[in-house]
Order: structure tokens, then C-alpha cells, then sequence
């Protein structure tokens, strides 16, 4: 039966504690690098999880007009004929676009819907904090109401329109805290009253979203969308799945060579430690032979020796990066991934367990650092003892 | 003897113990609850915009995968582009 | 019994710089025998304890001990070997600095994976045998030369080994600690140890106990 060496483990750990310095130092770094990674991948993993509970609400197929590069209006009229196409269930202008608030410095996103229709007002009841939006009104993220709060704006707001005048709305309500993420920088408002806004016609729209009857069908029929025409530009809800899984990923290219510092040091210590042993390790191993250890042993005992220390340090790198990203919400290094912006979320990263991301980690730092430690003890322990003690 | 022994086992137990007792209280208090994922998708099923209010003051961060071609190009022009189109993979529409 | 018959054992620097420490010797030891390798430095003494020890093997030859040809185990069973019964005291004792007495002395017994009473009731015994119970939880590097013998000599016999090799056992002692170690010696033959001393010191060459003394001289035996 299998019984551990309890002796051995001992041994061992008086080896690591006769260095204490320079283990103390490789444990550090260590920690330090598992940390940094595993606390961006935390992160990424956050808000694509968050991205990936919405997806399935997004609309199947979104046809926009492209000139030069640039988005433009689109005509209404595309969608009675995008109707015509078989296995299409719906096809919908929608009015967006951005308003940029000087005097704060901020962009919001507007949204236009249709006020009359009976299931925007039952999902409005669900989501917002207040709900009025009879008359000129619009409902808007709490970030959106903060920004116009500060700003003296309490019960309505005056949009500047592109020729010049003033359009007064007033706040009908505020989107619920749990959907800060999505909504925070929203306005939602009648069509009526963002094409004014925006200065779009009735026969415009800034594109068109599609529902078909099956959505097995959405890569076909956005394909004949496209070949009907040509210089649109069509996007699928698998396009936004799949641009979602690749979401920061240069953004964490960006933090990940932050890391190189703490990968670099670690390679250094790597590099350290494959290269060879010291003479004064090399005649420890030397006379543990002599006096009766196995290569065996020896090997053992190094192998415990790197699990200790690799496997401790992996620990508290986990066990921190949990507590920095979900606990304190990763200050500082959320930075990185929110960007530049004027109009800053509070929100929490919701939490996610990710065993791939763990494992990942763990196989880049730990089975490492225990081969750095076993391969040039390996090569010393094959020496004839005899050779090593002279 | 192996007094240094039981020391290390007892610090990986409480290592793990940590471990365990902080992804349980993690998970109960900071996982997104069913009613917080079913508010952000009723929100989605009306605003129909993909992407996050993450990052709002470049457009094209802000509704990355909705977003002009050459946008990118603003931050400098000799930005190659190196997204098919802006941020959003095409599945392949011939 | 132990037997060396052809040995012959060559050392390469590199191909232009051969040394011949040993030169087709033959010798023969009993069990209980307490043999005497006499010899200046560099005579071949050492490489003839290295290879009975296993710790290194001839060029060519054959080195017998028990009706067993340990010239030619490999390295894990050239180990065991070692373990299980021969006791090394080396010149420059090779003990580990900066562990402590008990720590070095329980060496040889850590990949057995002992209970903790055997382990005590064995260092306890060797202690009190050599007389550095008071000294079991000093380290090593602090203590005088004839301490850190004594530590050597319980860590080769806590195994209790039936072969105790000794080289150069009192190269670095005075007169005194030197007598000492002779009366260890004499002890440890009432107990039917098989020992070989490798040593230029003439205090083992007058010793009544001594079985054969052998006299080494450039690989050779005279």
C-alpha cells in the first residue's frame, strides 16, 4: 500500500527553510504571477458571462446601411422588401444613435421604441424604477440620471437638435440598478421623438433588425439579405456570439504584457534552476547518495520540494485574485478594461467559476516550476556518488 | 521529528478550507440571480443593442459590434485593421 | 566475506590525462576481520574503499561481497546495497552544515520511511553510544571536529551495517579524539563488524586488534 513519506516531506521542507531568502523570493513571484493572471481572466470571464446572458434577446439579423466606411440612415422601405424574403417573420426599422452632452463631457446611447406597443410597456414595467412615458418622455440608465443631476437636470432634459433649437423631454423613469451594465449611458424614448433629436426622416431609420421564423435559417436568409444588397453590411447573432467570446482579447494582450515582468522573472528563476545546481547542492546530493538514498529518493524529495512551494504559491495566487477581483472589485486593473470613459458604471462583476481558466493557469506554472526543479537534480543524482563528493 | 510536516499539512488545509469557504461565499452573494439575468435580458429585448455600457465615450467601443469600419482608424492612422470589418467575425455570409 | 579479484581502476581527466589508481589488485577480507589499508596519498586506498562502498565502479574487475558481484549494480541497487550494510566514515565526514546532529544522524534512515519509535529508539541508542546526546539538537557547522566525527560515525552505524568503512579517520584530530576512536573501533569488533581503515596514520599500525595490514603503494599492494 502507498504511504507517504512523512520523513521525506520533513526533509524537505528543512531544505527549503536552509534557503529561506531566495524561496521566499520564488514563492513571491510566483504568487505574483498566478495572481495577475488569474485575476484578468477573471475578469474577462466576468463580463463575457455577463455579455453571454443577454445574447439570446439580441435581435437574429441587423441589416445597416454602409457608405464609405461610415454607417448611414437607411430607407424604411428595405424592410417591406427584406419582408418579401421567405422564412422572414419580421423586419423592423429601429432609430439609435448617440447624443453627446458638452457640458458633462459624456455620450449616451439613444434608443428609440415605439411607445404604443404593448410589450414595451410590460417589459418597461419590469425593468424600470419608475414608469411614465405618456407624452414627451423618455426613461434613462441611473448613470444617465446622475450625469443629468449634477448638472441641474432633475425632471427633464433639452436636447440640442442638429439645426440649432431645443427639444425638452422629460425623465419619465430610470432603469433598475441590476441592469446598470446594459443601461447605464441608455435614453430610451418614442421613435417620434429621437428622429427629431437626430434629424432622421420617417422614411429613414439607422437600421433595420430582422426576426426570422426559424433560427436555423439566420446564416441563409442573411446571406440573401446581402446578396440583394451588396453594400450593406449584416450582422447575425452568431457574429455577436462569437465577437463576445473574443471580447478583450487584446485588451488582455494588453495586461498580459503588464505581467511580462512577473513571467519574465519567473522564466528567469526557471532558467536559474534548469541551468544546473549550485556545488554546494550538487555534494548534498552526493552524499545522500553515499550514504544509502536512491536516485529515487532524491528525485522524490526534490519533486516534493517544488510541489511545496509551486502549489502554495499557486494557492494564495487564487485564493487572492478571488478576493482582488470579486471582493474589491479589482481596482486598478479595471481600468484597463473599461477604458476611457466619462460615464463610469458601479458595476459588480458578477461571479463566475472557471475551471478551464484554473487549470490553465495552474499547468503554466506549477508542473513548470517542479521540472525546473527535478531535471538538473536528476542530473547530478545519475553521477557516480563517488564523483560528486570528491 | 516530523513536527515541520504536520505544520504544512495543517497550512494547505487551511489554504484549501479558504479556498472552498470563499467560492461558496461567492457564489451565494455574488453570482447574477435569476431575477437580475431575467431584468438584463427583459432590458435587451427592448433596447435590441448588444454590448456593455462598459466603456461608452468611443462609439466604437461602446456598441463595438454595431460600429463604423474605419472608426479604429481614429486613434491613429496608421492603425492597420486587423478585425474583419470592426469587431464583430463573420461567420462567413458569401 | 568481501572479494576483489582484477581490479583495476582508471580515472580520465580527459584523454591525454589518464591516472591509474588501482592496477589489477586482488585481496580477500573475512567477515569480523578489522583491516588496516596503509598507504601515503594518492596510493589507491580511497578508490578500494569507493569501490567496496559501491560508490563507484572499476574499470575493470570484479568486486564480490557476500558471494554478490556489486562491481556491477546498478545505481538504485548500488544504493540499497549501501543502506542496508555498509556504514561510510568519510575523511571530511560529509555531513550536511547546517542541519542538526539528530537530523544528520536519521539521514540514512528517511527513505525507509520509519515509525517515529523506531527512529527514536535508534538515535537514542546511537547517541548515548558516542556520547553527543547533550549535543543532538546543535547544528553541525557549530561543532568541534571530534563532535562532528562522532555525528559522522552514528550516522554510518544507525543502520547498524555489518561493513564499517573508515577513510582517513584521524586526519583532522589530535592524539586524544585519535585514541578515542581507536577504543570505538575495538568496541565495534566485539560486535563482529567487518571494518577497513584507509589511513597514513601509524597510531592503527601498533593496534593489537588489527586482523591484516595492507600495505598500498602507486595501485599496487606490496
Amino acid at each position: 500500500m502507498f504511504k507517504i513519506n512523512l520523513h521525506l516531506i520533513e526533509y524537505a521542507i528543512n531544505t527549503i527553510l536552509r534557503s529561506k531568502t531566495k524561496n521566499i523570493f520564488i514563492t513571491t513571484i510566483i504568487t505574483l504571477l498566478v495572481f495577475l493572471l488569474s485575476s484578468i481572466f477573471l475578469i474577462s470571464n466576468s463580463i463575457k458571462y455577463e455579455l453571454n446572458q443577454t445574447v439570446d434577446s439580441l435581435p437574429q439579423i441587423i441589416v445597416q446601411n454602409l457608405k464609405g466606411g461610415k454607417s448611414y440612415d437607411i430607407k424604411t422601405k428595405v424592410a417591406n422588401e427584406i419582408l418579401e424574403i421567405a422564412g422572414v417573420a419580421d423586419a423592423i426599422p429601429r432609430v439609435w444613435g448617440y447624443y453627446y452632452f458638452q457640458k458633462a463631457g459624456v455620450n449616451f446611447s439613444l434608443i428609440g421604441i415605439d411607445q404604443y406597443e404593448m410589450k414595451y410597456k410590460n417589459s418597461l414595467t419590469k425593468v424600470a424604477q419608475s414608469f411614465n412615458l405618456e407624452g414627451e418622455s423618455m426613461v434613462v440608465g441611473t448613470g444617465v440620471q446622475k450625469t443629468l443631476q449634477n448638472n441641474y437636470y432633475d425632471k427633464y432634459f433639452n436636447f440640442i437638435k442638429p439645426d440649432g433649437g431645443f427639444k425638452k423631454i422629460d425623465i419619465g423613469g430610470v432603469f433598475d440598478g441590476d441592469t446598470q451594465l446594459e443601461s447605464n449611458d441608455v435614453i430610451v424614448m418614442s421613435n417620434d421623438n429621437l428622429r427629431e433629436i437626430l434629424d432622421m426622416r420617417s422614411s429613414r431609420a439607422t437600421d433595420i433588425v430582422v426576426k426570422v421564423n426559424n433560427p436555423e435559417e439566420i446564416p441563409m436568409i442573411a446571406s440573401k439579405i446581402k446578396a440583394k444588397y451588396p453594400n450593406m453590411r449584416v450582422v447575425t447573432n452568431e457574429d455577436l456570439k462569437i465577437s463576445y467570446a473574443n471580447i478583450f482579447d487584446y485588451k488582455s494582450g494588453i495586461f498580459l504584457a503588464l505581467s511580462l515582468i512577473a513571467l519574465f522573472t519567473f522564466f528567469i528563476i526557471i532558467y536559474d534552476k534548469a541551468s544546473g545546481l549550485s556545488s554546494e547542492e550538487k555534494k548534498e546530493i552526493g552524499i545522500l547518495k553515499s550514504i544509502g538514498w536512491k536516485t529515487d529518493d532524491v528525485l522524490k524529495e526534490k519533486f516534493i520540494e517544488g510541489s511545496i512551494i509551486s502549489l502554495f504559491a499557486y494557492m494564495a495566487g487564487i485564493i487572492l485574485s478571488f478576493v482582488f477581483v470579486y471582493i474589491f472589485q479589482a481596482p486598478g486593473i479595471r481600468l484597463i478594461f473599461e477604458g476611457f470613459s466619462v460615464l463610469k458604471t458601479t458595476f459588480e462583476l458578477p461571479f463566475v467559476f472557471d475551471m478551464q481558466t484554473l487549470s490553465l493557469i495552474f499547468f503554466i506554472t506549477v508542473p513548470i516550476y517542479i521540472a525546473a526543479t527535478i531535471v538538473p537534480s536528476w542530473r547530478t543524482a545519475t553521477l557516480d556518488a563517488d564523483e560528486v563528493i570528491r | 521529528m516530523i513536527k515541520k510536516t504536520k505544520i504544512l499539512f495543517l497550512s494547505f488545509s487551511i489554504l484549501i478550507i479558504a479556498l472552498i469557504l470563499q467560492l461558496g461565499y461567492l457564489f451565494n452573494t455574488k453570482s447574477l440571480t435569476n431575477t437580475q439575468i431575467q431584468k438584463k435580458q427583459d432590458f435587451v429585448s427592448i433596447s435590441q443593442m448588444p454590448d456593455l455600457a462598459i466603456s461608452t465615450t468611443a462609439s466604437y467601443i461602446r456598441n463595438r459590434s454595431l460600429s463604423d469600419t474605419f472608426l479604429i482608424y481614429k486613434d491613429d492612422p496608421t492603425l492597420r485593421e486587423y478585425f474583419p470589418s470592426t469587431f464583430t467575425y463573420s461567420q462567413g455570409i458569401k | 566475506m568481501i572479494e576483489l579479484k582484477n581490479i583495476t581502476k582508471i580515472y580520465e581527466a580527459n584523454k591525454h590525462n589518464k591516472v591509474t589508481a588501482l592496477d589489477n589488485i586482488n585481496l580477500k577480507f573475512n567477515e569480523g576481520e578489522l583491516i588496516v589499508l596503509k598507504g601515503s596519498s594518492g596510493s589507491g586506498k580511497s578508490t578500494i574503499l569507493s569501490l567496496i562502498a559501491a560508490l563507484s565502479k572499476p574499470t575493470s574487475g570484479e568486486v564480490i561481497v557476500d558471494d554478490k558481484r556489486i562491481s556491477k549494480l546498478p545505481d538504485n541497487f548500488a544504493s540499497l546495497y549501501r543502506r542496508e550494510h555498509i556504514g561510510f566514515i568519510f575523511q571530511k565526514y560529509n555531513l550536511i552544515p547546517t542541519l542538526s546532529v539528530k537530523e544528520n544522524i536519521l539521514l540514512p534512515l528517511i527513505p525507509n520511511n520509519p515509525d517515529e519509535n523506531e527512529c527514536d529508539f535508534k538515535l537514542k541508542t546511537v547517541l548515548d553510544k558516542f556520547n553527543i546526546s547533550h549535543k543532538k539538537d546543535s547544528i553541525v557547522k557549530n561543532l568541534s571536529g571530534g563532535e562532528q566525527q562522532r555525528v559522522a560515525i552514528s550516522r554510518a552505524l544507525i543502520n547498524d551495517p555489518k561493513i564499517i568503512i573508515a577513510d582517513e579517520p584521524t586526519a583532522n584530530l589530535d592524539e586524544k579524539l585519535s585514541l578515542d576512536f581507536c577504543d570505538i573501533l575495538k568496541n565495534l569488533k566485539t560486535q563482529n563488524k567487518t571494518i577497513i581503515v584507509a589511513t597514513h596514520d601509524p597510531i592503527f599500525f601498533d593496534l593489537e586488534f588489527v586482523d591484516k595490514i595492507i600495505e598500498i603503494k602507486n595501485g599496487t599492494i606490496i
